[in-house]
């Protein structure tokens, strides 16, 4: 049975790009063309990228955003406000290769190593299509190839003190032109709850479209929790810690009354300065107007039971 | 006489009677005082001076001249809205790049028109300033033009009736329309029938509401998204810092005025100073040549002790 998560391949008007990988893959054999795409450490343990299109793919009509606007379109505020930013600047003499992650608080097993070993540890990378939703209320659908962030919690194995998982960003300011004003606290920091952390959703991305990351979207591994805001999904991530506390999380602690700690996507909880009842699509016709936002993003199957008796608009 | 620049002297000024010949000579020119040669009269530098001049005057018509006001008014709009729609420029939510730049546009005009009068009084002899004070009334309209074309793409963003309404209720949309609304009353009061209807001085103070205008804009410009306020503060920051330095020029020379006026602030002092109109000082160094000033009277009003 396929996962309940994964949302149907390009049904309507596929991505040029990706159709040409297909063909590609079909034609060159599956494990080798699609290691030649990736970095070494994906390379020497993956399989090849699980690029199967189930029937039930074909559910609905959902679109995948064509791959130049996810890579042209960034919040990445260590880049800079402006969101065709991050391309550019992200992508002058930063070095997201190697890349050393450290785990730590209370686990088990605390470990520092560099991310082409982590891939190894936990691959085989897994392909899933997921909906993005800002809280700027736009939105995407993204194809992600990364592993479920269970089994990087389960490598770690928390102690039973630990009650959130605190993802912490790196810092930079050396390379990086965004932290070296104070107009926020860096490095960025978010968080999750052991159960959302749990989930089978919660994914730890390392490629898109079938490719590592770009720079600004977040190499060389990012969060993505599909059924919260964007911004919970934390990029390019140096730290990974279990925690007894809450974790104090960047844009809650900037504007606590616009930004919650869970910052579910809920329609039916505004921001204080705009709706969150629909959103823009993007790639869609100028003249397309908004799309309905859906409860937990669409995904209300898979983690409504993890808020179930809370009030949502408190807990926002 | 002005001996420095004599071929500028007023003719009616001068004692040599008509024709007299003096010691300048050349190709035939016959060159009296009252009728110097053009090139071989001229002082050292005087040359570069007068070029230095025209050049000054032509960038001075050409800023103050209308279709220069206008083409650059409408030349914003093109290069940062119509240009980038029809490159692609605008990114992948080209709605909302429309939206943001024509906010921007619009909150930099007003910012542009508010800099203005304080402009005026602190350089009350550019010419360049003079010159872009005749356009107050054009940028201020342009800035209400754009602020309702970015009014225009909010409901174009929002799409829908519902999503409209919605963002009707929200306080950022509050500030944003209180300012529009505004700015629209002073665009629309922007004539010299309004001026005349109104009498001078109701229509000065109904436009002081810009000011008011800027304060509920800026607002909505620093919410508007995350990480505004560092954009909007630059503009707040300059205005805030222009007005601060009018004010405090104003003060000082109403001060001397009234020390000039013999040591007590007398009432004509402070009317004289009160006067924003350009003033002529006795070490003015304009772009022209010191004997066009001739027979104007010098206020040295700030130079005194």
């Amino acid at each position: 049975m396929h996962p309940a998560w994964d949302l149907p391949d390009c049904a309507t008007t596929p991505e040029a790009y990706y159709l040409r990988r297909r063909e590609f893959l079909r034609v060159f054999g599956l494990g080798l063309a699609a290691s030649a795409l990736l970095p070494p450490g994906i390379r020497a343990e993956s399989p090849g990228l699980n690029d199967s299109l189930h029937p039930s793919y074909k559910l609905d009509g959902v679109k995948l955003t064509p791959e130049d606007l996810i890579t042209s379109y960034n919040n990445f505020y260590e880049w800079g406000l402006a969101k065709d930013q991050p391309k550019e600047l992200a992508n002058h003499g930063w070095k997201t290769r190697p890349w050393s992650v450290e785990i730590g608080g209370l686990c088990v097993n605390p470990r520092k190593l560099d991310v082409d070993e982590l891939i190894q540890l936990l691959g085989p990378i897994e392909h899933r299509n997921y909906r993005h939703r800002c809280v700027e209320a736009w939105s995407m659908v993204m194809p992600w190839d990364g592993f479920a962030l269970a089994k990087l919690v389960e490598l770690a194995q928390p102690t039973p003190d630990a009650k959130y998982v605190k993802f912490t960003s790196f810092l930079d300011p050396a390379n990086c032109s965004g932290q070296r004003s104070n107009e926020f606290s860096w490095p960025y920091t978010e968080g999750l709850t052991m159960e959302e952390a749990h989930n089978e959703l919660a994914l730890i991305a390392v490629g898109l479209y079938g490719k590592p990351l770009r720079n600004q979207n977040g190499a060389p591994l990012r969060l993505v929790v599909p059924w919260k805001y964007g911004f919970k999904s934390a990029k390019s991530l140096a730290k990974i810690d279990f925690v007894t506390e809450q974790p104090r999380t960047l844009w809650n602690q900037l504007a606590p009354n616009e930004y919650g700690f869970y910052a579910n996507v809920n329609p039916n909880v505004d921001h204080p300065r705009w709706s969150q009842k629909s959103e823009r699509v993007i790639g869609a016709s100028f003249f397309a107007g908004k799309q309905p936002t859906l409860m937990f993003n669409g995904y209300e199957k898979q983690v409504a039971h993890l808020y179930a008796g809370m009030d949502l608009r408190k807990n926002f | 006489m002005n001996v420095d620049f004599p071929h500028c002297a007023a003719a009616a000024a001068s004692p040599f009677a008509e024709g007299e010949r003096t010691e300048v000579r050349g190709f035939g020119y016959h060159a009296t005082r009252a009728n110097p040669h053009p090139i071989l009269s001229l002082e050292k530098g005087e040359g570069r001076r007068r070029r230095d001049a025209f050049l000054t005057d032509v960038l001075v018509r050409t800023v103050g001249s209308k279709a220069f006001a206008l083409a650059v008014l409408i030349g914003v709009g093109f290069c940062l809205l119509v240009i980038p729609a029809f490159t692609g420029a605008l990114g992948a939510n080209p709605a909302e790049e429309l939206l943001h730049q024509t906010g921007e546009i619009a909150i930099w005009t007003l910012g542009a028109v508010l800099s203005l009068s304080p402009l005026r009084v602190l350089f009350p002899h550019s010419r360049l300033v003079n010159a872009l004070n005749r356009h107050r009334r054009a940028i201020g309209v342009s800035a209400c033009v754009y602020g309702l074309i970015h009014f225009g793409f909010h409901l174009l963003y929002e799409g829908d009736a519902q999503s409209i309404t919605r963002s009707f209720s929200k306080p950022f949309t509050w500030f944003g329309l209180a300012g529009l609304s505004i700015l629209v009353i002073l665009a629309a009061t922007s004539n010299n029938f309004s001026i005349r209807k109104l009498g001078g001085k109701n229509w000065k103070w109904l436009h002081r509401l810009a000011y008011v205008a800027a304060a509920l804009l800026i607002y909505h410009q620093t919410i508007a998204g995350k990480g505004h306020w560092h954009i909007a503060r630059w503009l707040l920051f300059s205005l805030v810092a222009l007005q601060i330095a009018r004010l405090l020029i104003a003060f000082l020379r109403r001060r001397n005025a009234a020390i000039v006026a013999g040591g007590g602030l007398s009432a004509v002092a402070l009317a004289k100073a009160d006067d924003p109109g350009p003033r002529k000082t006795a070490n003015q160094i304009g772009s022209r040549p010191a004997s066009s000033r001739v027979g104007e009277t010098t206020v040295a009003c700030n130079r005194t002790s």
